[in-house]
Formats: C-alpha cells, structure tokens, sequence
C-alpha cells in the first residue's frame, strides 16, 4: 500500500482586534484536495470543528507512515525537503495565517512533538517530529509494544522520496505484540484472523549507542531507537546506497 | 494579616528555589550567559517566569543542542519541557510544565515557566509577532 496526502487550503485573513490579535471567529472557506494513491478527493469545509476532524485524521495518516503535505493555494509547492532526519517522521504545515499557525503549533507540542516553526515572505512554514528522550534506555523499552505499521521510504540518487511502501499486519490478517522483558529476552506473538496465535521467543539488546537488535523485529536488525514518545515507538533504519536507492525502514509500536 | 505574612514568607522562598534551580544549573557553567525574569511581561494580563540562556559560541551551542535534541539551524524551536528536565518532552497533561523555546541563530534559549492555557497563548503570540517583526 503506498500512499502520498495532498492537501491544499484557502483561508480569508483575518481581521485585527485591538490588541492587535487575530480573530478566531470568522467563517472561512477552504478547499481540500487530497489524493490516496491514485485517487484525487476535492473536499470543502465549512467550520473550524470541519477542519479540526482533517487535521486529526492527518496526523494520524502521519503516524501511520504516509507522507502528509500541505499547500497554500497562494504560494507554490511547500516542498518537503529536510533530508533522512525530516523524512523519518515528520509533520509539516505551512501557512499565511498567523492564527491558524499557532492553533497547529499548539496541537504538536501538547502532543509532546518538537516544533520547528520559521517566517518567510508571509508564510508561516511549520515542521513537527518526535523526539527522543534522553532517558530513552533499555528500561524504557521493557513491556509489551503492539506492532501497528512498517514503513519504507524509497529516495532516489538526488534525495527525493520517490515512493512509501506500507505494511500493516491487521490489514494482513493478524495482529502483533512484542514483550521486551528486562533479563533480555523478547516474546512474539501473533494472533490470526481466525484467533489462532503462534509464539515464539528469542533475546535483545540495546547497545550504548543505541542500536536494538532481535531477530524477531521485522526487516532485520540493527534499529535505531530515537522515536520514543510516552507510548509510542519508532525504530527506523537507512540502507543507503542499495541497487533500488537509499532506503529508510520505520517500524511502528504502540505500547499495550 | 500576621498569619497571611507568615504564611506569605514561609512559601515565597519555596517558589523562588523551585526557579533559581533552572538558573543555577546553567549559571555555574562556562560560555554561557543566563539571564532569570520573574513576572517577564507577555502582554497586559498575562506574565510568565523566564530563564534565558546564550551560548557564547557555536561549540557551547552545539553542546547544548545535544543535550537538548535541538535538530535544524533555522527557525524557531519549541516543544513543551518537564518542569525538572527540560530536555524530556511531554505531553501536555499537568501544570507547571515548561515551555522550551529555542533560536540556533541566534544561540539562545528560553524556558518558560507555564502554569495556564491562557499563558499559553499569550506565549505563543509573544513568539509568533516577535517572529513576524522580526522579518
């Protein structure tokens, strides 16, 4: 399954109140495009709650491995262009609106993401990741993690993502958990559509520099562990230099 | 009136350490310059506590990035800091909490002590004008 959201928005500016501020309360029209693949959707929204909605249901696109951009339809192309480091996992938005930017930025922080927020020209360009926390260690990691998604990002020679293949388990029929216990060893198991579950056990560390290695963990070893957030996981790996590009691996984990 | 002074003494010293701690970790190391704001102005009704902090030069600011996982040269960085770790993200869900603004151009970074929604906003507002008049 691959995947690229396209959203394009129009918004009225607002007028100032006397304090200079904008006001949060005027109608606005906007136009959506969106597109799933192939498939392009044309969307109109009327309320701020209309907005609210998308906004959520793309950053849970985000979260699930698709690349989520916006547009401005009074601008060209924000391109999203911030190398491994912003493809890994981050959440851009750009816009001329002042308040809809801190409305945005708010929304990241009060999720725990680092804000990267900059003003050119009267566009206000945003960029939101997870960050890890210096006490991501090895306790931090202990418990049982839900697989949701691997994802794996395709850049070309001139560092353009050219594509995201994405695999999700339940979409496959089963469901995965992981358990890290703390003496080292790891637990798998998998549960069919038709309720039957297989289990099997190995061993896993996590080295001083921050590689985690199983042999259970999808798509082989060696992840680095920098996408901790309180209860969610993200291991990612670049191959770089292979016959089909650079290749960047991102493994997905809920905690249970 | 006598009880309310007593009252008023035994908990100021407590607030004040609860600030000087942030101040006191950063003031004591070298090639930086801190700076601490008690009531720091944001606009007419709201003020927040403020700890600011300038690197002198790009290796102490390339070691407080590290430690802060400060990513990017451009721009404005911010992210909502435990009030004890500011370093440690966290979602929000309690108050105090600090809010954690960061300018590489500029080397500097501020911790914001915040206690309510309302400093919230006036904060982000503070940022974003300051930003846009900036340009």
């Amino acid at each position: 399954m691959s995947a690229v959201l396209i959203m394009i928005f129009m918004a009225c500016e607002k007028p100032n109140n006397q304090e200079g501020n904008k006001i949060n309360n005027e109608p606005r029209e906007r136009t959506i495009i969106y597109t799933v693949g192939n498939s392009e959707t044309r969307q109109s929204l009327a309320t701020e709650g209309e907005w609210d909605v998308l906004v959520d249901v793309l950053c849970d696109q985000a979260r699930g491995g698709k690349k989520v951009t916006f547009y401005n339809m009074n601008q060209t192309t924000y391109l999203q262009n911030h190398g491994l480091q912003g493809i890994k996992a981050a959440i851009t938005f750009s816009t001329t609106n002042r308040e809809e930017m801190k409305a945005w930025m708010k929304k990241m922080e009060k999720e725990g993401r680092t804000v990267v927020v900059s003003y050119d020209n009267g566009t206000w360009n945003g960029m939101a990741y997870a960050t890890a926390p210096p006490t991501s260690t090895s306790s931090t990691i202990v418990g049982t993690w839900h697989f949701i998604c691997s994802v794996v990002n395709h850049i070309d020679p001139n560092g353009t993502l050219t594509g995201s293949d994405l695999y999700v388990p339940e979409d496959g029929g089963g469901s995965m958990y992981y358990t890290f216990y703390d003496d080292g060893t790891i637990t798998l198991v998998i549960t069919g559509m038709d309720g039957t579950t297989a289990t099997e056990n190995s061993t896993w560390t996590l080295s001083t520099d921050g590689k985690l290695n199983s042999d259970l963990l999808p798509n082989g070893i060696c992840w680095d562990v920098n996408w901790i957030t309180d209860n969610t996981l993200i291991m990612s790996r670049a191959d770089l230099g292979t016959e089909e590009g650079d290749l960047v691996y991102q493994l997905q984990f809920d905690r249970e | 009136m006598k009880r309310l002074i007593i009252l008023l003494m035994l908990l100021l010293p407590i607030v004040a350490m609860a600030q000087s701690g942030l101040y006191k970790s950063y003031a004591s190391r070298q090639n930086l310059t801190v700076a601490q704001v008690s009531g720091f102005k944001l606009n007419e009704s709201e003020r927040v506590d403020v700890v600011i902090i300038v690197a002198d030069d790009d290796a102490t600011w390339q070691q407080l990035s590290k430690e802060l996982n400060i990513m990017g040269e451009n721009g404005s960085v911010s992210w909502l800091g435990d009030i004890d770790k500011p370093a440690q993200r966290v979602k929000w869900s309690s108050t105090p909490v600090l809010r954690v603004v960061a300018s590489p151009t500029r080397r500097t970074i501020a911790f914001y002590r915040i206690n309510t929604e309302s400093q919230y906003d006036a904060l982000l507002d503070y940022q974003l004008n300051n930003m846009k008049q900036a340009k």
